[in-house]
């Protein structure tokens, strides 16, 4: 599913360049549940921005599903993100003036689907998280686990065939934190592919495969 | 997807309260002052031209060939009915004799016309549109017969429906109302409110000689001769024409001294020679003042926008990585923007309805403006609202430009404040420093202008206006005038200085008998009249009451204009004075220094004091101290007693001189309202951006304080920002702005000079108003204890 060759990213500072990932090759299977591991400032967010389509590598192919990435234009890319891929943030980015449905609704009403569709599939998102009592209330009326759980309903409500994780558990307390976790499971088993970077060996022992990451570069497991 | 756009455009303005209602409050302001402009200006440049026929209306007006022209309009009896005749490229040709002053019995109550009065014929209903309402326009071809407007009507009748109603016109001819005339367009220059029978004007005004009908040269300004052409096209034909009749019917030598033009009717308004001389470019100052206040506004919005990118680039961010594209995210604060103004303009509409009442009462007094038809009100208002989202968008659409995701989401995209929003800022508060200068600097040459007595003395001193038919009594009047202890000296005279309407005509002087080839202009009065308004005698002696053996007076600009230096050698010269007395040479028996007959846009004239009891129009009165109100109930008593038919009227004299200035003191209160509103506007901004700037700098200041700064300090911290940008902003505007009003004073013959307290104080109520702007929330920021701002972490 994804394929990454050669992928480098630097930052220019001050004349020289800083690398931030090196010499990247990847191969990662639909089904597949890879957790990234590494020390602070190894580089993982920022692969996980490139494979995201959030950020672009300085050199390197990226093929998804068989397409050479960086060859597309904004438009496509943005018409590839929202039809595959969905995204949890570590501190959840909800958007503080919309409701909890609102928040489920938007990547939808970006997608262009009729009203009917949107109320049909946060409807079911909603009642696959558990948390129907809860649409009509802000972000900000709720706890963190429960903005995750929104946050994660929210990248799934487009239905991705591959969910992007980055540390979704680090703001969250061990049983907050566990719940997460085997949600991630169950979303794997039902065939979504989950890459998610994370610190915790336990969370990284929910996932398939575990790749480590050392200065800019992948450490054979 | 709309709705849910609409839901967070609603949800983001509620959330940023203060922001909001700044900025709506500002866009609601600035879009009524331009709607108000607009609606001025729409209203200014329709005069006349709402005529089907406008384009091919033309009144008569006639430059006198001197050293310099002089511009007359109106013309004779005799002349209209002469082109009426013989001039076959004229459709239509009516004589319009506007400004009467009558007085109208109504059921036994008594009305001045106060110069809403005209003599005409049906003719003048076939050039220019004033529909009547009831009654047949024919009729008006009748002696004794008057049309009113629907507002006169009501006013004197109480009702609207009053053909056959009979009014006496001074207590003496019994006239019929045949006609009503809807009035509900005002800006009309030949409008009137009582439209006499030119029939009926011999008997009403009293005319015994025949002249004023066949004698060419018994012109009057106001005998308008107003004419449409079959073509507007054989416009110089006609004047051609013209200028053959006058010298087949009066004389060819006329010629040499006169050329007769035809003026455009619609020109009239705008027209310096013969016209309102309605300044053009007042209109244009206006216009471009409406659209610097809505510029004001709209970089305040812009600004606050902009500022409030520190909350809203996050949620750009998500919504990007939620898969929103650039198009959507723009769509987005487009719909806030196009909301909020909507919000403004809708406020607007109600501010401006209150301010156009209100203006009509208090700011343009006798010349109110009508609103413009709602078609074109809500075109522009549509204009104005798009205009604002536009231009609002621009910043949004910069921003989402440079939104990378990654920045967004990790507040990156912060910044700090660039260059292009300081220089709106300082953009800002030049163009409102720049009308506090041009306040400061034109209520001054208007207090100036109005308050300054070249060469006499105003105060103390009344005018009572007396009408022909009052002369019979005049014996009567200066006998109670004489005996009335708090009167101290009074003048029968036709101007007193500074007067609007002056009298002028060439002299034969010495014993040349040779015209000069320029006027002096007269001072006709009595021999009190030197007392009356404090004019100096600077050698010889005042002039007598005899028409016969008549004696001048002549100012020191005449003793010059004659070649002379010394007052003494003039003395006893001869002077014809065409005009001020026809009949016989007199003597120059004085000399006095120089006083203004005209307002003190006009330089003074080489002037002619003498007597002609014909002219007189007034009575001027000297009065002592503070005894007006006592004095004037007196005298309506006393010319109650003397003329039961007439109304007492008088006027001091120091408002008739103020009442020079309408257009001056106009301009005056305009730019007052203008700063007042850009001053306003720009304390929103000032708002706006320390509440946004506290924000960001909170924590700043908490650590600070705890780091042992004082209130003050931080206070300075605060306002420092502030006090740079509004000081670039004054360098800015002060050389524009003595550019500016350099140029604007030039135009006035006698004017101030800008001297350099009138930018001080500028740049001190600039300074003064920002440090009061910012000081409550930077105080409410400095006091806060520092813990409370740091427990956030
Ligand atoms: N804009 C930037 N300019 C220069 N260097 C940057 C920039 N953004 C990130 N970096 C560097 O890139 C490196 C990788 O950052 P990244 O966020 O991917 O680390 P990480 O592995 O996710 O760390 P953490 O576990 O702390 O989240 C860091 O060393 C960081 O300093
Ligand atoms: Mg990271």
């Amino acid at each position: 599913m994804i394929k990454l060759e050669n992928i480098f990213k630097w930052y220019q500072v001050g004349g020289a360049r800083s690398f931030v990932l090196k010499d990247i090759n990847l191969h990662i299977e639909q089904g597949d549940f890879v957790s990234i591991m590494g020390p602070s400032g190894s580089g993982k967010s920022t692969l996980l921005n490139v494979i995201g389509l959030l950020d672009e590598p300085n050199e390197g192919k990226y093929y998804f599903m068989g397409e050479d990435v960086l060859a597309l234009k904004a438009k496509k890319r943005a018409a590839l993100f929202q039809s595959h891929m969905g995204y949890v943030f570590q501190s959840y980015h909800l958007i503080d003036e919309l409701t909890v449905y609102e928040n489920i609704e938007t990547p939808l009403i970006y997608k262009n689907l009729s009203s009917k569709e949107r109320k049909a599939i946060v409807a079911d998102m909603l009642d696959r998280f558990g948390i129907v009592g809860k649409k009509d209330l802000f972000p900000s009326q709720l706890s963190g686990g429960q903005q995750q759980i929104v946050g994660i309903a929210r990248a799934l409500a487009g239905s991705p065939k591959l969910l992007l994780a980055d540390e979704p558990t680090g703001n969250l307390n061990s049983k907050q934190g566990e719940d997460i976790m085997s949600l991630f499971k169950q979303l794997n088993e039902d065939g979504v592919t989950i890459i998610q970077v994370t610190h915790s060996e336990k969370n990284a022992e929910y996932g398939r495969r575990t790749i480590n990451m050392l200065d800019g570069q992948l450490k054979d497991i | 997807m709309i709705k849910h756009f609409f839901i967070t455009a609603i949800r983001h303005l509620s959330k940023h309260k203060i922001h909001t209602l700044l900025n709506v409050w500002g866009l609601a302001l600035a879009i009524a002052c331009c709607l108000f402009i607009y609606t001025f200006i729409v209203y200014q440049l329709g005069f006349d031209r709402f005529h089907q026929k406008s384009d091919r209306i033309f009144m008569v007006v006639q430059d006198l060939k001197l050293e310099q022209l002089e511009h007359s309009k109106g013309g004779s009896y005799a002349m209209y009915t002469a082109i009426e005749k013989e001039i076959p490229q004229v459709e239509h040709v009516t004589l319009y004799m506007d400004k009467q002053e009558l007085t109208l019995k109504i059921d036994n109550k008594l009305f001045k016309t106060e110069g809403k009065a005209a003599f005409t014929n049906a003719t003048y209903f076939e050039i220019l549109n004033f529909p009547w309402l009831r009654g047949d326009v024919q009729q008006l071809n009748e002696p004794n017969t008057v049309a009113l407007t629907k507002s006169i009507a009501e006013r004197y009748f109480g009702t609207a429906d009053v053909i056959g109603k009979t009014i006496w016109v001074e207590s003496q001819h019994p006239v019929t109302v045949v006609g009503i005339i809807d009035d509900s367009r005002k800006n009309s220059d030949f409008r009137s409110e009582i439209y006499f029978s030119l029939a009926s004007v011999k008997g009403l005004k009293g005319i015994t000689e025949d002249s004023f009908f066949n004698n060419w040269g018994y012109t009057h300004t106001s005998n308008n001769i107003l004419m449409s052409l079959h073509q507007p096209n054989t416009k110089s034909l006609v004047e051609k024409s013209l200028h053959d009749l006058v010298a087949k019917h009066w004389h060819k030598d006329v010629l040499e001294y006169y050329n007769y033009k035809l003026l455009g009717l619609p020109e009239f308004h705008f027209d310096k020679d013969y016209g309102k001389g309605t300044q053009k470019s007042l209109l244009i100052i206006l216009g471009s003042i409406g659209l610097g206040i809505l510029g004001m506004a709209c970089v305040n919005y812009i600004n606050m926008t902009s500022a409030q990118q520190l909350y809203r680039s996050t949620e750009m961010g998500i919504r990007k990585a939620l898969g929103g594209t650039k198009k959507q995210l723009f769509l987005q604060f487009t719909i806030e923007t196009l909301l909020l103004s909507l919000i403004a303009l809708i406020l607007a509409w109600l501010l401006f309805f209150i301010a156009f009442d209100w203006a009509n009462k208090y700011l343009f007094l006798t010349d109110p403006i009508q609103r413009i038809p709602l078609g074109s009100f809500l075109m522009i208002s549509l204009l104005l609202w798009w205009g604002i989202a536009l231009l609002t968008s621009i910043y949004p659409s910069l921003f989402l430009k440079q939104l990378h995701i990654q920045t967004g989401i990790k507040k990156l995209a912060l910044g700090r404040w660039n260059f292009t929003q300081r220089t709106l800022v300082v953009l800002q508060n030049s163009i409102a420093l720049l009308l506090v200068t041009g306040t400061i600097v034109i209520v001054s040459q208007v207090r100036y202008l109005k308050n300054t007595d070249k060469g006499f003395d105003r105060s103390s001193v009344l005018i009572i206006p007396i009408k022909n038919q009052m002369w019979a009594q005049k014996e009567k009047v200066s006998n109670l005038l004489r005996e009335n202890p708090a009167i101290i000296s009074y003048s029968f005279c036709d101007n007193p200085p500074s007067y609007d309407k002056v009298w002028g005509g060439t002299v034969q002087f010495d014993d040349s008998t040779e015209w000069e080839t320029w006027a002096p202009r007269f001072a006709i009065g009595d021999s009190s009249y030197l007392s009356t308004f404090g004019i100096h005698l600077l050698a010889g002696d005042n002039f007598n009451q005899d028409m016969e053996n008549p004696q001048f007076l002549i100012n020191e600009t005449m003793l010059h204009k004659l070649g002379y230096t010394q007052a003494q050698d003039i003395i006893g010269k001869n002077l014809m004075a065409g005009g001020l007395n026809d009949q016989h040479k007199g003597k120059i028996i004085g000399v006095v220094a120089d006083f203004s007959t005209h307002s003190l846009n006009e330089a003074i004239a080489p002037t002619v004091l003498g007597y002609n009891e014909t002219r007189f129009k007034n009575v001027a009165i000297k009065y002592a101290g503070t005894a007006s109100s006592r004095l004037l109930n007196t005298l309506e008593q006393q010319w109650k007693i003397l003329y039961p038919n007439e109304v007492f009227e008088y006027h001091f004299y120091d408002e008739q001189i103020a009442n020079l200035y309408k257009k001056e003191a106009l301009l005056e209160k305009l730019i007052w309202i203008a700063a007042s509103l850009s001053i306003i506007i720009s304390i929103f901004g000032f708002l706006g951006l320390i509440s946004v700037i506290i924000a960001k700098r909170t924590k700043e200041i908490g650590i600070r304080k705890v780091l042992g700064s004082s209130n003050v300090g931080i206070f300075q911290l605060l306002a420092k920002d502030f006090i740079r940008w509004i000081l670039i902003a004054f360098l800015i505007s002060a050389p524009i702005a003595w550019y500016l009003l350099s140029k604007w004073l030039e135009d006035f013959t006698y004017h101030i000079t800008l001297s350099w307290w009138m930018f001080v104080l500028t740049g001190i109520i600039g300074i003064l108003t920002t440090l009061l702007t910012i000081s409550f929330q930077s105080f409410k920021a400095a006091k806060t204890n520092p813990v409370n701002s740091l427990r956030d972490e």
